[in-house]
Formats: structure tokens, sequence, C-alpha cells
């Protein structure tokens, strides 16, 4: 039987050597850890890896099979390193990984087999790159001229003895060589490995359909040749792979040199760097001793990496650098050397390396990065990725106070003389003993000035009533939908200021879901606001109604000053809300408006059918068509709750 | 009255012409080149440069014949200097310019801070000068000498080349390796090719963006 890990590396304790290995990589980071465990005969692809909560390992046997036994102080170091360096936090890791998989969608995600899982080995790839360069520097500066060279180099020579097979990890060789001032050849031939030839089988030619008529026909042979075309245009995309191994390694060293304290904004330069050599390595790697520790960067990275938690996402993808686009550092370079010498580029039309970045500038898609968190749970992605897509748009959403304000708006201000015309009433007796017993009118006599103090207007927060279409015809929310996108916005405003709000998920008739109370608890409105249907369109009316029936009675009495929005995020099918499929409750919407104070409709309608029922029922329309129509429909909404009796200017909305 | 008009600078690729116009054999460099300071120490010459070195108004010639002169300052010591100097003030490039007066203030700086060890010869001015303000000067900037670490570096190793200087403790492939490395002729050309073709990937990426939306209003109308 196998004893349990704890068990196993509690057995193998550090000798002399190790110790003070141990002892001198502490030292030259600055730290204090616990021991390393010593796990011999263990089953990861390399001889050392670490876990979170920092715990570093090291499999001894396998670093004797490397011929690396001897350079304990610079294994352990690197593992030190991706506690110290990178990724450092989980966080961080998960960032890593995150840009490097943006890269890789930026560079063709289709071409390149097990992207997500390519990513997760670039992000260590990456941070093996810093630490080593790290480590070799602070060995260098301590041994001064003691030693020829620092002894992660040395062991590099060792891991390197092989020379690379593939093209991706000569790019890695030759920029160490660069990084530590060695000539070439030092750790890889002076010449990169030829890139694999892939044969590639043109598909044969599309077949129309069949059909019945003549019309039919012609459309179909026109289907037929576009789809032809659109594979011609594939072929030659899938033919530009763009490596030039020299000067990539050039523009590697130079990224870890300029991203050394940075990984998460270097990760995606080096991603977009290494990505196309990810295409062209489709061809297996020749195994051998060394090739393994190789393939692993001499690191086999984080063991038993879980899945990210809910907060952990939010924090990843809220991560403002995911927002820079990526783009190749030479095309960066070339376009600063044109600058420098004066003859300047064209004028940047945007789309200069923007492939896959969207109109919110995350240039990750949902889809994507659901694949990419596989492991964690798909609500929380989903929950994490429309939280930190609206961050950027939320503002507090308050309205008036409904409160009378203070009937004495003064304040007393400084003490004046009164004198024999002013009302006697207005004499501050206090005030005017303590200056004198005697009392002489005029001359002893005191009053208190009255400064006027109007109070600033009172706000007070909302309480925001969303209803959201969950049914087939809605975009699901996972592929981007623009209603849960706003819908996450006024929830995010309203909670910033203070108040609360209730989400009512419907589809077809009996199909609701949702709480039944107002609440602040964003997780559980997140849940309501993501749950998908995917059925029929029914106005939930007689849930509606029954809502608002109390609301009804009390209205007009002064019982309640809790004002009322709701908010409606559908499409067309929305005509159920005024009675259509349901002409027993025909009259609910129109009655209901009459005791809520703002009511607005968020559709997606491209034919604006919704406008007169709605203008005819008393409610607000807003139209959305895209993910980037929300913010501004919201921050409408937001203008219109602030100021409830304002002008109705707003270009894109409707009042009913 | 006559028409008196500013002659143009030379642009990066006049001032490479000119460079190569001149025919030095960087094999035969090589092939000489004895062992000579080290890179450390010429970069850290290199980057305590006194700003009037640097002062497009300070005469390149004057200068010269301080550091360089034979007959107290007054000229330099060969009339190939001179000649040298003349064609980079003739260019109106400051890049140029400044590429000369660093290389003037390294074989100053021997007086001003001590000699570098071995001491340096400079028998190989001309072609050195030249090395810094026509070839590397055309491509790099002679800020980024002092102010990147990198470009110190291969600013450095070109001075030591063609003043006939292998650095210290590298040998002839060593170091004619890390400097074809930091070579920013070589890579400025590569990264303009590489530009052209990523320019390149997004026109055909946006071809076949195209295609894909042809093919679906198609497939749409089809159906």
């Amino acid at each position: 039987m196998t004893p349990p890990l704890g068990t196993r590396a509690r057995e193998h304790t550090l000798d002399e050597q190790q110790r003070a290995a141990w002892q001198s990589a502490q030292a030259l980071w600055g730290v204090r850890l616990h021991d390393p465990l010593l796990e011999p005969g263990s089953t990861m692809p390399s001889f050392a890896w670490f876990s979170f909560p920092p715990q570093v390992s090291v499999d001894p046997v396998e670093a004797r099979r490397h011929g690396v036994d001897g350079f304990y102080e610079s294994i352990f170091a690197h593992e030190i390193g991706h506690h110290v360096l990178s990724p450092s936090t989980r966080i961080d890791s998960f960032t890593i990984t995150q840009q490097i998989a943006r890269a890789i969608a930026a560079t063709g995600r289709a071409r390149i087999p097990d992207p997500d899982g390519k990513a997760r080995r670039m992000s260590n790839l990456w941070s093996d790159m810093l630490i080593n360069t790290r480590v070799a520097t602070m060995q260098r500066q301590r041994d001064g001229g003691a030693s020829p060279e620092p002894e992660m180099v040395r062991m590099w020579r060792v891991l390197s003895a092989e020379p690379p097979s593939d093209q991706l990890w000569w790019v890695v060789l030759r920029a160490y060589e660069i990084l530590w001032s060695r000539p070439a050849g030092f750790l890889c031939p002076a010449e990169p490995p030829p890139r694999p030839v892939v044969h590639r089988e043109p598909p044969p030619p599309t077949v129309p359909a069949a059909t019945k008529t003549e019309e039919q026909r012609l459309k179909a042979v026109e289907a037929a040749a576009a789809a032809d075309a659109r594979i011609a245009a594939e072929a030659v995309w899938a033919e530009l792979v763009l490596t030039n191994p020299p000067l990539d390694a050039a523009l590697l060293a130079e990224t870890v040199r300029t991203f050394a304290d940075d990984p998460v904004s270097g990760a995606l330069r080096f991603g977009m760097i290494m990505a196309p050599y990810l295409i062209a390595d489709e061809q297996p790697r020749r195994r051998s001793t060394s090739a393994g520790a190789q393939a692993a960067g001499g690191c086999a990275g984080q063991a038993d990496e879980t899945a990210p938690t809910a907060a952990e996402l939010e924090r990843v993808l809220g991560d403002p650098r995911l927002r820079e686009v990526p783009e190749h550092p030479a095309v960066e370079k070339a376009r600063q050397a044109e600058r420098a010498s004066g003859t300047g580029m064209e004028a940047d039309d945007g789309s200069t390396g923007a492939a896959g970045v969207d109109g919110l500038g995350q240039g990750y898609g949902l889809a994507d990065t659901l694949e990419l968190y596989s492991a964690a749970s798909a609500d929380d992605v989903v929950a994490a990725w429309y939280l930190t897509a609206a961050r950027r748009y939320v503002r507090p959403l308050t309205q008036p106070s409904a409160r009378p304000r203070s009937l004495d708006e003064t304040i007393p201000g400084a003490l004046e003389q009164w004198n024999i015309d002013d009302d006697i009433s207005s004499i501050d007796w206090p005030a005017s003993l303590s200056h004198s017993t005697t009392v002489v009118p005029g001359v002893t006599t005191r009053l208190r000035d009255v400064l006027p103090d109007a109070p600033p207007d009172a706000r007070e927060s909302v309480q925001l009533d969303i209803y959201i279409d969950s049914s087939g015809s809605m975009t699901a929310p996972r592929r981007e939908s623009p209603g849960v996108l706003a819908g996450t916005i006024l929830i995010l405003s309203a909670l910033r200021g203070g108040g609360q709000a209730r989400v009512t998920s419907f589809s077809a008739a009996g199909e609701v879901a949702g709480g039944a109370r107002f609440t602040r608890d964003r997780a559980e409105l997140m849940r309501d606001l993501t749950f998908y249907f995917g059925h029929g369109t029914t106005f939930p009316l007689d849930l509606y109604a029954a809502r608002y029936a109390d609301a009804r009675r009390s209205r007009g009495v002064g019982a309640s000053a809790t004002r009322r929005h709701v908010v409606v995020l559908s499409d067309d099918g929305l005509q159920s809300m005024f009675g259509a499929g349901q002409p027993q409750y025909a009259d609910v919407a129109r009655t209901v408006r009459r005791v809520i104070d703002t009511a607005t409709l968020v559709v997606q309608d491209a034919g604006r059918r919704l406008t007169k029922p709605a203008t005819e029922a008393g409610y607000d329309v807003e139209y959305i068509d895209r993910m980037t129509d929300a913010p501004l429909v919201c921050a409408r909404l937001a203008r219109r709750l602030a100021d409830p009796l304002g002008p109705r200017t707003d270009a894109g909305g409707r009042r009913g | 009255m006559a028409d008196r008009t500013e002659p143009e600078i030379d642009s990066a690729e006049q001032l490479l012409q000119r460079w190569l116009d001149r025919g030095d054999d960087v094999d035969a460099a090589w092939q000489q080149a004895v062992p000579g300071p080290s890179v450390d120490v010429v970069s850290s010459r290199l980057s305590s440069i006194p700003k009037s070195f640097l002062d497009d108004r300070v005469s390149l010639l004057g200068l010269a014949g301080d550091v360089l002169g034979a007959d107290r300052g007054r000229t330099p010591a060969s009339t190939e200097i001179v000649q040298l100097l003349t064609d980079v003030a003739q260019t109106r490039s400051s890049a140029a310019r400044r590429g000369a007066a660093i290389a003037l203030w390294l074989w100053a700086s021997e007086d001003l801070l001590g000699a570098f060890t071995p001491r340096l010869e400079t028998a190989h001015a001309s072609r050195t000068l030249a090395a810094l303000a026509l070839r590397l000067a055309a491509v790099v900037d002679p800020s980024e000498w002092i102010s990147d670490a990198e470009r110190r570096d291969e600013a450095a190793r070109t001075f030591l080349l063609w003043s006939g200087a292998l650095p210290a403790g590298e040998d002839r492939e060593t170091a004619r390796s890390l400097l074809d490395m930091r070579d920013s002729l070589q890579r400025n050309g590569a990264l303009a090719a590489a530009a052209a073709e990523h320019a390149h990937r997004l026109e055909v990426t946006r071809a076949l963006n195209d295609a894909r939306a042809r093919e679906a209003a198609a497939r749409y109308t089809h159906e």
C-alpha cells in the first residue's frame, strides 16, 4: 500500500549538502520557509515542483538521474522563486495563465491543440524564465569573482546537454544565452532546428445541398461557393505561422529583462512570442533523459492545482492588465523604430493586433473563459465574468430622499449688539447677562445672529425590482448577453448606492425563478440573473400583480415611503407583458404602473415593436442591441432614477 | 540674391551607405583584435560621459584635436580622422555627431579617469569613430547607448572591436557571438520584416473574417 504523501515525505530528511543548499537558497531570496519535501520516486514530470500553500518538493532520484544533484541551491532557489517572484500567489498564477490564453486566442486558438493545457504549461515556463534569470543574477552578485559562472548557469549547461529538437525550446535556450551573456552555442546550437513541415490535404469541393426548385439550387450553389472561399481563406491563414527564432529569442530576452518585476504584464508579450511555436509544434517531441526536464523547463510547475474559487475568479478577471491589447513585441518595436526614425507608421486603425478583443476590452470571450476554467464552477465563472465586465460602468445609484425637509433651515451665527429698534424677543439673555449683570438696553444687550443653512439635497438608496427574460430567444448568459450585462450594472449600482434588488427570471408559463424578497446578497442576485430556462416567453403577470397588490392598497395614504422601480430585461417576446397570450391579465401592467415610481423595459428588439404598447401602459423603453449598448442604457436609467421629475430628453429612451 | 537652401540631414540609410563606402573589413577586425579592457569597464565609462561632449554646438574637430591631437591640440593626429570628422559634420546628423563624440570621450577618459587596462590604442581611431558615428548611430540613437543597458553593451563592444580589442575574459568566437546577438542593425531589419509579416497576417485575418461572414450570409439566405 502506498503511504500518504506526508508520511512518505517525512521519511526522507535533508542530508548535509541539501540542508546547506536549502539554507543558502533561502538566504539568496531573504526568506524563511519550512523544509522542502523530498519525494523520491514521485510521478511528477520533473525533479522539482511547488504548491500552495507555499511548499517546495524535490525528487532526489530524478535530480540525480538528470545529473543536477550537485546544484541543489539552484533547484531550491528556483522553487522558492515561484513563491516569491512568480507567480507568488494563486491569483497571479491564474492571471498569468489567462494572459497567455489571451495570446493564444489572438494567435489562433483553433490551430493549437489543447490550447488551455498549453496556456498552463507556458505560464510555468514564463515564471521559470523570470526566476532563473533573477537567481543567476543574485548568485553572480553574491559570489562576485569567486565563481566564474553562477551555479544556475552551470546547471543549465547540464540540463541542455542534449540539443533541442523543436524551435520553441531553442528560442528559450537562446534567450537564456542572451540574458546570461553567453555566446551562441553555449546552451543550444547556433542555428535553430528546422520548422516542422505539416502536410495538409486540401478538402474536397463543397457539394451544394439537394434542392427542389431552380431558385433554391442557385442559392445552394452560392452557399457552397462561399464555403469553399472560406476554406481557402482558412488555408492561407493556416500557412501564416510567423516565427523567426533568432529575433524571437532576442525579443524574449528583452521581455524577461523588462518585465522582471511584473510577471502578469510580461506574460501577454511572452505569450505572443511563443504562441506561434505552439502551432508549429505539432510533431511529437523526442523523449530522452534530459528532454523531460527540458520540456518542463527543469521544474514541473505547480502541483495539485485546484480550481479557482468565485472570489479568486473575480479578482483574476478584474485585473486591468487583462485589458491590454495582445500585440507581438516585434510589431511594437518596429513601430517605435519607425517613429524614432521620423518616417512613422501609418495611423493605427485600431485593428493592430487586436484579434479577439471585444468592445468591452477584455479580449477574451466568456466562452473561452469557461473553457479555460473548466475545472471551476461554471456559475462562478459566468458571474465573475459579468461582474468584472460591469465594474467599470458602476456608479452609486441613488434617488432624491422622500423624507420631508427639516422646517428649521437655519444655524446660530455670531453674537451682535441688540439695539432698541430690534425685536425685543431676539435678545439673547444668557449672552447679555454674561457680558454684564447690569442691563443697559442697546449697550450691554446681545442678540444671536441667525444664518441660513439649506441642507444639501438628501439622497437615499433605491430598491430595484428586476425581471429578466430567460426564454430561448434571449441570448444565453454563457454567450455574452447584453441584457445580463445591463442587469449586472444595475444591480452593482444599486448595491453601491446602499440599495437592494430583487431578480426574477422568467420564461414560459409557470417558469419563474428568483428570490421573493429584496436583498443585498450579490451572489444570490447574480445567481438569479444568470439563471436560464431557454423556453417560450410569458411574462409572469400573475406574480407581478400579486407583488404590487399591497402597494396598490397602501398607495396614497402615506403608509409607505419606499419607492418602487421596476426594470424588465427582455426582447420582442415581451408583448406578453401587455396581455398577448394571457388576456385575463391584460390590464396588470397598466395597473401596476400606477403604483410604482419608475418602470423601464430594456429590450433587444431590432423591429422596435414594443414602443407602442409600452407607451400606452406608461412604461419607458430602452432598446439594446449589443453588449456595448448596455452601459449607455444603464447610465440613462440611472439619470432617470436620480431625477425622476427631470426632462426626458434622452436620445435612446422612449417615455411612456 | 543667391538662393541659399540648407543642406538636408543625412538619413539613417545615407549614414549606413557612408559606412559601407569605407569598406572596413569586419572579419579582419576580429582577426586582428587583441585582448583589451572588459566590456563592463568601457560601459561604465560610457555612461559617465560629460554633457559637454554631447552638445551639438561643440566642434568635433576641436574636440578631437584636444583628445587625439599631436600638435598641442590644434589638429587631430591624422588627416584620416580629420577627413572622417569633416564627413560626419557634413551629414548634419546629431546622432552621428554624438556617436563620434562618445568615442572621443572614451579615449579622453583615460586621461581624466585613469587608463584602461590594458591601455587602448588609437591607431584605429578613424574606423572606430566611423563605426560609432555612421554604423551604430544610424540605427540606435546614442542617447540609448547611455540609458539602455543592452544598447550600452552593444556600443562598448562595437568600440572595442573597431579599436582592435577583444573584451577581457572573452575569446574571439565568444566576443563575436555576443556582439552579433546585440547587433541593432540586423535586429532592426528583422523587426521590420516581422512587422510587415504581422501586418500581412492582419490582412489575411480580415479576408478570412469576410469569407466567414459571406458564408454565413449565403447559408442564411439558402435556409
